[in-house]
């Protein structure tokens, strides 16, 4: 596990220093040197906007995140477990993912007006449908054998959901989670740049009107940052945990 | 008294025909018949699991509770072997008698994916007797087992029933030496539709005559 964050972390440095020599080699304004992009990052911080951003952003990210798995979670084990239902909402889910997101999000805001409430229901919905459909994979995978196992020895509702249907989920929750971090975050940037005044889409758009690079790329490896260590210390514990069971050796 | 009396089963084609079976408190009954005839169907009936048929299933003391000890032991694969019993059984000190009864008790944190087959039969046959059921039924228990494992495993099924001695035990099977140890009564399952074709007593001094002429 050290030696892995070590070789990753060895990657990025050279990387960095392959920019940092383009960078010095080119002399151009457009490609600022991580160096340059450092200390706006840390003038930024001290100012208390990069902070400030940052906070808006993640809020965002962490309601629709929320909102988008538990909805896009009880859609899909729905369809999964009920072919009525799937056969009813297939058509509409399908329409869903090849939505683009750029559509719902002006439609939103048109519709709703420059708000809070259609910033974050555009996100919600452009992640619903991702959700859903891995979900729905991981409901059809359930094991009728350990079903009928609980239906004999009269499963309550709770352990059903707690000891037979969430450990089967796992592995699909887990896979909507990571996906959705990702994809949300991105979405929020986009919805934040069409009709928000703060976070880091709203940065990147000023930025974005006085071409300072330098400005995007520190708002970016900022809450590249974030989310990475969201991934470090949140999800990747939480999925060590859950899979012990797994890693334990076998009998012989 | 327990008693079923099915009319019928059908799936796509008949599969069980008319069968009475009843069984009395501590009686210990044995299922033989080829594979495919219906046995485990027959079991899956009783178990409540399969309601698609015609007849009825009926008990002096309202709602029997039964343990069913499927072919695979279909443990809880992410809960250890005390965490799979307490989920049907909320008194610790009779999930402590049965592990120590079936000799898992220094397994007990393990996961299910660590024991060897036997022990995981062990460990099924310990969570469906845990419920204290009215009837426990097992489904080909002793099935691929090696020869020292399942001799373990029918004297575990003996020394068990001594010390519950209500329970009653159906128990299908294709051995006639598990059929001899282990039952009561032997009911021969046969014919398509599947009916009871025979009943046979194992301490009968021509038990194994009798089943070679029905099994042959």
């Amino acid at each position: 596990m050290k030696q892995r964050v070590f070789e990753q972390l060895l990657v990025l440095l050279l990387l960095g220093c392959v920019w940092q020599g383009i960078a010095l080699w080119l002399q151009d304004p457009l490609l600022p040197s991580p160096w340059q992009v450092g200390q706006l990052m840390q003038i930024e911080a001290q100012s208390g906007a990069l902070g400030y951003h940052l906070w808006a952003t993640l809020q965002r990210v962490f309601i629709s995140f929320t909102a988008a798995m538990c909805l896009g979670v009880l859609l899909g084990v729905f369809m999964g477990a009920l072919r009525p239902v799937n056969r009813v909402l297939d058509p509409v889910l399908v329409l869903m993912l090849n939505l683009p997101a750029l559509v719902l999000i002006i439609l939103l805001y048109v519709w709703l007006g420059l708000v809070e409430a259609a910033a974050l229901l555009a996100v919600v919905l452009n992640k619903i449908p991702n959700v859903a459909v891995n979900m729905r994979e991981g409901a059809r995978s359930l094991d009728p054998k350990l079903a009928e196992m609980a239906q004999v020895y009269g499963f309550s509702f709770k352990q059903k959901v707690w000891d037979l249907w969430l450990p089967q989920l796992f592995p699909y929750l887990m896979a909507s989670m990571r996906g959705g971090l990702a994809l949300i975050w991105k979405i929020v940037l986009v919805v934040e740049l069409l009709g928000r005044s703060n976070g880091v889409g709203f940065q990147l758009h000023v930025a974005f009107q006085m071409f300072d690079v330098a400005m995007i790329l520190a708002y970016s490896f900022a809450f590249i940052a974030v989310v990475q260590l969201i991934e470090w210390l949140g999800l990747q514990p939480l999925e060590q945990r859950a899979r012990r069971w797994q890693e334990v050796k076998r009998h012989a | 008294m327990l008693e079923l009396h099915l009319h019928a089963k059908v799936l796509v084609r008949p599969i069980l025909g008319e069968i009475r079976l009843s069984l009395d408190a501590g009686e210990r009954v044995c299922l033989l018949g080829p594979s495919g005839i219906g046995k485990t169907t027959l079991m899956n009936i009783l178990a409540g699991l399969d309601t698609e048929f015609s007849g009825q299933i009926r008990f002096s003391g309202g709602q029997p509770k039964i343990g069913y000890m499927f072919q695979e032991p279909r443990l809880l694969p992410w809960r250890t072997l005390r965490q799979n019993l307490a989920l049907v059984c909320h008194q610790p000190a009779l999930i402590d008698e049965l592990l120590h009864a079936v000799d898992l008790h220094t397994a007990q944190d393990l996961y299910p994916n660590q024991l060897s087959l036997g022990m995981a039969r062990r460990a099924a046959l310990a969570r469906c007797l845990v419920i204290q059921p009215d009837l426990i039924l097992l489904d080909e228990p002793l099935v691929s087992l090696d020869p020292k494992s399942a001799e373990q495993m029918r004297q575990l099924i003996l020394r068990l029933h001594q010390t519950y001695p209500q329970t009653r035990m159906l128990m299908v099977t294709h051995d006639p030496v598990d059929a001899e140890v282990l039952a009561d009564r032997v009911l021969i399952l046969g014919g398509q539709p599947a009916q009871i074709r025979a009943e046979l007593d194992p301490q009968a001094p021509d038990f194994q005559q009798q089943l070679h002429a029905y099994t042959a």
